[in-house]
């Protein structure tokens, strides 16, 4: 199981990041930097497990427009 | 700890302790950020075992951890919701292209797994359009939601999910999109209420479909053990009509599932 931190822009509906994980601990505490760089953001980022990249675009296609940059962490 | 056993009040006390200060602000603290984020990294340990159970029987989930922002919001909309009560704080989401039978069986093989799993069959009363069954699995005092959705099903809420990305979020709680009464584009006289509206409608069309394709699927599975001739042929007419309904009265579903299908993949 991969664990996944995404960044997105809800209003332009754009994907600004997506990193890969190996724990779920480490995923969610680099979401919490993420967070705590820009507080009150409305950018959504959210911790998503997948035993694939391709198995998360299928459940959570709505993230999966336009990619900027996508980087094992 | 056990499937089902409640977890001690030192637990959940500064758990909900946490929940009101994160209602009652207009900014969060980063201390209860951070705390926050270390009640979700023990839910994800719970989603894991979940999520590696849901495998050992043939099924592949993803999991979802639930985001700072949609917490907040749920905490804020639910006034008496207590963060501890959060079920789907953690989350696992099956989807297939399957049948309404196929999904019961799924449903049936979690329960399986997990007997005094609670069921929410949100298909026939969908939550202002959302059809889909999930299944909310208790261990150890805390809860994962595991959302088992079809094609159709999925379709439309990603849909949905994009509207409320475009016209704010409240579409999915019933509520209006944000300027409701601004055509949704130029030159175009449709409003956001009205297209809104219609979508929700169409999740109701779209249910109509999967309980004929059903229909359908039942009668192929019979179809071998019939022996009488007169019977068989009598009901590969009844599937012949059934697709002919289909293909009558839900093109436009079939189109627009079709379109969303290849934009969402």
């Amino acid at each position: 199981m991969n664990y996944y931190v995404i960044v997105f822009n809800r209003e332009r509906r754009e994907l600004i990041s997506l990193e890969s994980f190996p724990d779920s601990s480490i995923a969610i505490k680099a979401r919490f930097e993420k967070e705590m760089e820009d507080p009150g953001s409305r950018l959504e980022i959210v911790v998503l497990g997948a035993e694939s990249e391709d198995a998360l675009k299928r459940t959570h296609s709505r993230y999966f427009g336009e990619i900027q940059e996508v980087t094992p962490a | 700890m056990a499937e089902g056993v409640a977890l001690s009040k030192q637990i959940v006390n500064p758990v909900n302790q946490l929940g009101r200060r994160l209602r009652e602000s207009s900014e969060p603290t980063q201390d209860d950020l951070r705390e926050l984020s270390h009640i979700l990294e023990e839910r994800a340990k719970t989603l894991e075992i979940v999520a590696r159970q849901l495998r050992e029987i043939g099924l592949s989930p993803t999991t979802r951890i639930k985001n700072t922002g949609t917490i907040i919001e749920k905490l804020k909309r639910e006034s008496t919701l207590k963060l501890s009560k959060i079920q789907d704080l953690a989350g696992a989401r099956i989807v297939r292209s399957m049948t309404l039978d196929e999904q019961d069986e799924i449903v049936s093989m979690i329960i399986g797994k997990w007997p005094s799993a609670k069921v929410k069959d949100r298909r026939v009363s969908p939550t202002y359009g959302y059809r889909a069954v999930h299944v909310i699995v208790e261990i150890d005092g805390y809860f994962v939601e595991i959302q088992v959705r079809t094609h159709y099903q999925h379709a439309w809420a990603q849909a949905t999910e994009s509207f409320g990305d475009l016209w704010g979020r409240a579409i999915r709680y019933g509520g209006d999109p944000e300027e409701p009464d601004r055509p949704v584009s130029d030159g175009v006289s449709i409003t956001r209420r009205e297209l809104i509206g219609k979508w929700k409608e169409m999740s109701n069309d779209f249910y109509k479909l999967a309980e004929l394709e059903n229909d359908v699927s039942r009668i192929r599975a019979l179809l071998p053990k019939i022996e009488d001739t007169r019977e068989r042929v009598t009901q590969e007419e009844a599937i012949r009509s059934l697709e002919i309904k289909i293909a009558k009265k839900f093109k436009n579903e079939k189109d627009i599932f079709e379109i969303l299908s290849r934009s969402l993949r």
